[in-house]
């Protein structure tokens, strides 16, 4: 009887986060692509220094953060993939959207200063979780770099 | 070169999608790893049961007081406990086939109303109080107490510790809780190891035999099992344990040899009788 409690409590739990995790990813991608076409004009570069055009351009650090955290789901199946190994597929989604949430405010806050372009961006990951030992809790990734701002 | 940077600001290309996330569907995975990974966990647990069932019985006996975590209390009946060990080294006497000679039994008499009796590791031999009211002679309850020295000496709760260790230690493998803690909670609760229908079967067999050997005759065996199974509402946890409780008694009627009808059963002694709560006269209230 307490196992069948369990097994219940352990599926819906496993529904609730497949459930909502997928809905979620769905929208979050679907904002994403939208977002990612109106700031196609804050030009991205790794270029450690500004190339001709920027010569004249002010420079402003610009960042964008974001917390992302795993559902029941993805847990539960990145724990049997873990048992066989291989793409974990289930989290590249997860950092995949983290990474281009990331560069989206990033861009944001450089289009809030009329900025035109984004050089030396940069990436930065760390782990807030505080479930020590018990795998991926949260996760942190920033984006940074250099806004350059024309002169007015 | 360009006196109006403005007009021809650079775009960032469209990224192609489906390189740094994959396209599959979750569940489609999920299910490809529930699948493998439970035939596997089938695989490795039956196969690592078996081995367990194999070798368990060449743990020595004098091993098992150790891995008993739980501590027997005093009991509150010092008069009937003692007649219970005097019955069980009678018993002892008349058991079969001592393979083992190390094999020692304890017997402990339970302050419990819920009509039971189980063997565990250890050759600890427990009786509860609420028992008595369902047997009717001496005879009835030396078959109940033969029946678990069986389980004792069959090496029954060694076995079904070990299954249930194994069971425990794979699945904390796979699911990642700490083994050890695992193994801890779940066979700490020594009462609750189950033996198998086979391993029932057998030492019910065993049972009868050292009845046979100790009285001569083997009347009042099945009276246990009898009063148990008209009495079903008040004994759930005992049919959870023991689902085949009828075919056990045909079994046993089956395989009696009534040599001596007439030899009669030995009452149950004074002190045991003391105890019994409903009917302390006879079988009438039980039916």
């Amino acid at each position: 009887m307490e196992a069948f409690i369990q097994l219940g409590l352990f599926l819906s739990l496993l529904f609730i986060g497949y459930f909502f995790g997928r809905r979620a990813e769905k929208q979050h991608y679907k904002s994403i692509t939208q977002r990612e076409d109106q700031l196609r004009d804050i030009y991205l570069s790794t270029d450690r220094f500004p190339t001709r055009e920027y010569l004249r351009h002010d420079t402003q650090l610009v960042q964008g953060s974001v917390v992302i955290s795993v559902d029941y789901f993805k847990v539960i199946l990145s724990g049997l993939k873990n048992l066989v190994g291989g793409r974990l597929t289930a989290y590249e989604s997860l950092l995949d959207r983290a990474r281009r949430e990331a560069i989206l405010r990033m861009q944001s806050e450089a289009k809030a200063l009329n900025a035109h372009a984004v050089i030396n961006t940069k990436f930065e990951t760390s782990r807030i979780s505080g479930s020590a030992g018990q795998g991926i809790g949260s996760i942190e990734v920033l984006a940074y770099g250099t806004a350059m701002i024309p002169r007015a | 070169m360009n006196k109006t940077p403005a007009p021809t600001r650079k775009l960032n290309p469209k990224i192609p999608e489906g390189i740094n996330s994959s396209t599959e569907h979750p569940l489609k995975e999920f299910m490809q790893l529930v699948i493998g990974v439970g035939i596997l966990l089938v695989v490795l647990m039956f196969t690592l049961g078996l081995l367990a069932k194999l070798f368990a019985h060449h743990i020595p006996f004098t091993w098992e007081p150790k891995l008993q975590l739980t501590d027997t209390e005093q009991t509150a009946y010092p008069q009937a406990q003692q007649t219970l060990e005097e019955l069980l080294g009678r018993l002892e006497q008349a058991q079969p086939v001592l393979k083992d000679a190390t094999i020692e039994y304890k017997i402990h008499l339970m302050d419990s109303d819920v009509p039971n009796a189980f063997a565990t590791l250890g050759g600890q031999i427990y009786i509860n109080r609420g028992l008595l009211d369902h047997v009717e002679s001496e005879n009835g309850l030396a078959m109940v107490i033969a029946h678990e020295m069986a389980h004792v000496q069959l090496r029954h709760p060694i076995k079904a510790f070990s299954q249930n260790a194994v069971f425990q230690l794979v699945t904390g493998l796979v699911f990642g809780d700490s083994a050890i803690t695992g193994i801890a909670s779940h066979t700490g609760m020594l009462t609750f190891l189950s033996f198998s229908r086979d391993m029932e079967r057998e030492a019910d067999q065993i049972g009868l035999q050292t009845l046979a050997a100790a009285y001569g005759h083997t009347q009042g065996a099945t009276e246990f099992f009898e009063s148990m199974s008209d009495d079903k509402q008040g004994s759930i946890e005992f049919f959870q344990t023991h689902p085949d409780t009828e075919e056990r008694i045909k079994v046993l009627t089956a395989t009696q040899q009534i040599q001596q009808p007439q030899k009669g059963l030995t009452p149950l002694p004074e002190s045991l009788r003391v105890l019994r709560e409903k009917s302390p006269n006879g079988k009438e209230d039980n039916l």
